[in-house]
């Protein structure tokens, strides 16, 4: 298996990354890129269109005039999260697999026929309760701190219109949300990273997951993985809003 | 939005069962329904109050175009995440194995 980088590593997140990068060099950071690249943009397409539908249907279910309050925004997110789920666990379960493993399989595609193979297709959707598990709450944290982390900026530059905050605002609001959210899908995260990883028949479900791991590492172990994750949730995150804004005015055009 | 809507119920008598030729002729392909689908929302949001600038079609591109910064700038440090957090119950389940096996 791939241990690379940890195994020599003091631990820490910067010592890893350090390591990770002298043993497996830039290709290795970008280990099991491809299954992102190909399902996260189309998840975050289907994330951003969920969240305008979602809007649309609190709107609908409770009018109110104006814009939506914070907590219908939450819903709507929370909403979000439950068409990317389809592509986001099978994703999810390959890019794992290739993260951990990646000597074993010669890619994305490689990887998605070995575990087809194996299990078919319940075992290519393997996590796909813990998948919805983390990103309905992680949605709805995500898009709330966002919304909320601008309309404080907005608040306090006395700004009328979100077109006219400020890039550095932007980023900053995105970073926040994406801290936010890893904040509060942590412990479902590493259930399900374990779950999806794992050899065929060490777990019996996602209960046996969470029963074992209290059993053999306690509580603290739902919280492995926080420090990368928060240190990249911040830039990573921020980038994704800003993008995301900035294609939007180019699509201002569609209007 | 103010398209008006008429709905003309068939006469029994001038109504002719359409051929299947027809109806296949009438069904519009199955690959452009998930787009006609979001163009319906985007159309329909001036009735909830929202600007035309809220289409759902430009929040799924503009999605995906924030969904590729996402991986570029954060896959490095999500490698770290899914190693770390993987690591210790796979050495433990290696182990179980292991045991299980002398």
């Amino acid at each position: 298996m791939q241990t690379g980088g940890i195994a020599g590593a003091s631990g820490s997140v910067l010592g890893i990354f350090a390591n990770t990068f002298r043993t497996e060099g830039m290709r290795g950071l970008y280990r099991g890129v491809s299954a992102p690249l190909l399902a996260v943009s189309p998840i975050f397409a289907i994330s951003f269109w969920g969240y305008d539908i979602g809007q649309r249907l609190v709107q609908y279910v409770q009018p109110s005039p104006g814009d939506l309050s914070l907590t219908q925004k939450c819903v709507a997110g929370g909403l979000s999260a439950i068409p990317t789920t389809a592509i986001m666990a099978p994703s999810e379960r390959i890019k794992c697999l290739l993260q951990t493993n990646g000597d074993k399989y010669k890619g994305m595609k490689d990887c998605a026929t070995a575990i087809y193979r194996e299990g078919g297709f319940a075992s290519l959707f393997r996590g796909t309760g813990a998948t919805l598990l983390r990103d309905v709450p992680g949605s709805m944290a995500w898009f709330g701190t966002y919304e909320a982390v601008k309309m404080g900026m907005m608040k306090a530059q006395g700004i009328e219109d979100t077109s006219q905050l400020s890039p550095s605002a932007v980023l900053t609001a995105g970073g926040l949300a994406g801290m936010a959210c890893w904040v509060i899908s942590i412990p479902a995260d590493v259930l399900k990273s374990r779950y999806q990883t794992a050899p065929e028949g060490m777990y019996r479900g996602l209960g046996d997951v969470y029963k074992k791991l209290m059993a053999e590492e306690g509580a603290g172990a739902l919280f492995t993985g926080i420090r990368p994750a928060l240190i990249r949730a911040f830039p990573a995150n921020a980038a994704c809003f800003f993008g995301m804004e900035v294609a939007r005015k180019v699509f201002s055009f569609m209007d | 939005m103010t398209t008006k809507e008429t709905y003309a119920m068939p006469n029994d008598e001038q109504y002719e069962m359409p051929t299947e030729q027809a109806v296949a002729k009438k069904r519009k392909p199955r690959s452009l329904l998930f787009v006609r689908f979001m163009f319906v929302f985007s159309s329909a949001s001036n009735t909830f109050g929202h600007s035309a600038a809220d289409s759902a079609l430009k929040s799924f591109l503009s999605g995906g175009v924030g969904g590729i910064c996402v991986v570029v700038v954060g896959h490095p440090l999500d490698l770290i995440k899914v190693r770390v957090s993987t690591l210790a119950a796979l050495l433990r389940g290696y182990q179980r194995m292991d045991r299980s096996q002398c």
